[in-house]
């Protein structure tokens, strides 16, 4: 005999079913030299009674005629199993006529091999069938897991369109009503409504923007334009600008950055991220509150948080917290908008730059949000 | 509506911009809009507040729904007057809130035009 070849890295499981004892030696000098894992049967319901519990076997060669029940029926209680079911079964058999061969593929056998065999076939014929398993294994799991991406993307177009849907009623609404009220409405009342068509469609803009963020990050065409930045001179600026707004709702926003020097960031996204903190902080907190923004350095990263003295976030909302759509029991205090996007780009667009996006809160007692950014960045691209 | 009296409605949606809208055509066809509520709870403090001729009252929105709202209010008083405003995707608590003794529901979709037209005839059928 030819020297085996070298076993196999994760070494497969072959189960021989057979009465004669003889028979199942012979299968086991044949494989067990290939390194396949020999385990034996010596009748059909015991092989039914092991695979019972045992975990199943890549495949299992399988003798027609045996005491008790035969080698088809067994073949066929196998593949009535949900366990069993997958599991390749080639007949071994002295019977030869077209019948027998016939019987053993209705039973569900994906192969038949005649004795007396010879050994090198036995080898590449199992090896074959679990490869073509193998194959079929990883084509199920890759198609359950497209389709639970093509749910998620039905999903995601759903809930999409739903929002897109009540901005363009009101903007629809309003042109109706501008262009049917000819000169009745005062003209203080047609600015009114003008506004709100150029805030609703800000909105909706905003939405769709924010969506194709969402897209892009999960095609993974997410591109950081890197660049050197202080991240204390881009917080002071967007706090300038916030400043009005928070004031409008009596809410102070107390900062305290530390000197972080200049490193490496893609500007406008953090400016994205650090916007929405504060934002959300903003749009959620009632009036007459505080906001704490804070710039703070370890020894490997930079840290910025914003908390605030608004609503909180129970445990369990914190868990869908950072996912597309989710817009949890916090709302608008001041009649702003909200998507429910904001959140799940910014995790993303912070762990771009290699670092973490967390949130602490308990509910009734405010929120905080923190993002890391390490100085050493690592990012996927070199 | 041509009632000595301008009907008084409550408006609720948890949407600025929908409230906005049904204000406006409400007071062109000479309803007083004497409150505004965005979400249920402050649908049925408003209700009892106000005691309106009417309500807009919609089904989605946060802290309790409009489907608990009208229940809400129907129990206080059962006369109540309420309008559901709903999207495509409410037709089964369409359909329970019509039971519980809602007037009638408006597609938000509708033209300004006809959900005045539709508000009109439910009045005068009430
Ligand atoms: N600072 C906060 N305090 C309380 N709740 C918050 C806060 N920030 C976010 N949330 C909750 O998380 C939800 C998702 O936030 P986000 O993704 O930024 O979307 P959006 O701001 O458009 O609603 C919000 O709708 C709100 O319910
Ligand atoms: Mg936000």
């Amino acid at each position: 005999m030819n020297k085996p070849p070298l076993p196999l890295a994760d070494s497969q499981t072959v189960l021989c079913v057979d009465d004669t004892p003889a028979n199942l030696d012979v299968l086991w000098r044949t494989l067990e030299p290939r390194g396949y894992r020999i385990q034996v049967a010596p009748s059909g319901e015991a092989a039914l009674k092991l695979l019972e519990n045992a975990p199943p076997p890549d495949l299992i060669l399988m003798d027609v005629m045996m005491p008790g029940i035969d080698g088809y029926e067994t073949c066929r209680r196998l593949k009535s199993g949900e366990r069993t079911r997958d599991i390749p079964v080639l007949f071994v058999t002295a019977r030869n006529q077209p019948e027998d061969i016939v019987q053993a593929f209705e039973a569900g056998g994906v192969d038949y091999i005649p004795k007396p065999f010879r050994q090198e076939e036995v080898c590449a014929r199992v090896a074959a069938h679990i490869g073509i398993e193998r194959l079929r294994r990883e084509l199920r799991e890759q198609n359950s897991a497209l389709e639970e991406l093509s749910e998620q993307k039905s999903r995601f177009v759903g809930m999409a369109a739903h929002d897109l849907r009540n901005p363009l009623i009101s903007i629809r609404g309003f042109a109706e009503l501008l262009l049917d009220s000819e000169d009745e409405l005062p003209a203080a009342e047609r600015r009114r409504l003008l506004q709100t068509i150029e805030r609703v469609s800000g909105d909706m803009l905003g939405l769709i923007n924010d969506m194709l963020d969402v897209t892009t990050i999960e095609s993974g065409k997410l591109e950081l334009s890197m660049a050197s930045s202080s991240l204390k001179q881009l917080i002071e600026e967007r706090l300038k600008i916030f400043e009005n707004i928070a004031h409008r709702k009596q809410i102070a926003l107390d900062a305290e950055l530390g000197e972080t020097g200049r490193r490496m960031l893609d500007g406008a996204r953090i400016i994205q991220v650090f916007d929405n903190l504060l934002s959300n902080a903003i749009k959620f907190s009632p009036e007459n509150t505080r906001i704490k923004i804070s710039l703070a350095q370890d020894a490997e990263s930079d840290l910025v948080t914003v908390a605030d003295e608004g609503p909180g976030i129970s445990e369990q909302e914190q868990e869908r917290l950072f996912e597309a759509f989710e817009k949890l029991s916090a709302r608008p205090t001041g009649g702003e908008s909200s998507t429910g996007l904001g959140l799940a780009i910014a995790k993303k667009m912070i762990e771009g730059h290699g670092g973490s996006l967390e949130v602490y809160s308990v509910l009734g007692e405010g929120a905080s949000f923190s993002f890391r950014l390490p100085r050493e960045i690592n990012h996927d691209g070199n | 509506m041509t009632e000595t009296r301008r009907p008084r409605a409550v408006i609720a949606d948890d949407e600025s911009h929908i409230r906005t809208l049904m204000k406006t055509a409400l007071t062109s066809m000479n309803c007083e809009v004497v409150a505004e509520a965005s979400n249920g709870a402050e649908a049925l403090d408003a209700y009892r507040e106000y005691k309106p001729d009417l309500m807009l009252l919609d089904i989605n929105m946060p802290v309790t729904n409009g489907e608990e709202a009208l229940a809400g209010i129907l129990a206080e008083f059962p006369k109540a007057f309420v309008i559901m405003l709903t999207s495509v995707s409410d037709a089964d608590t369409v359909h329970r809130c019509l039971e519980q003794g809602a007037a009638f529901y408006i597609r938000k979709d509708t033209p300004i035009k006809e959900i005045k037209q539709l508000i009109r005839e439910s009045w005068s059928n009430r």
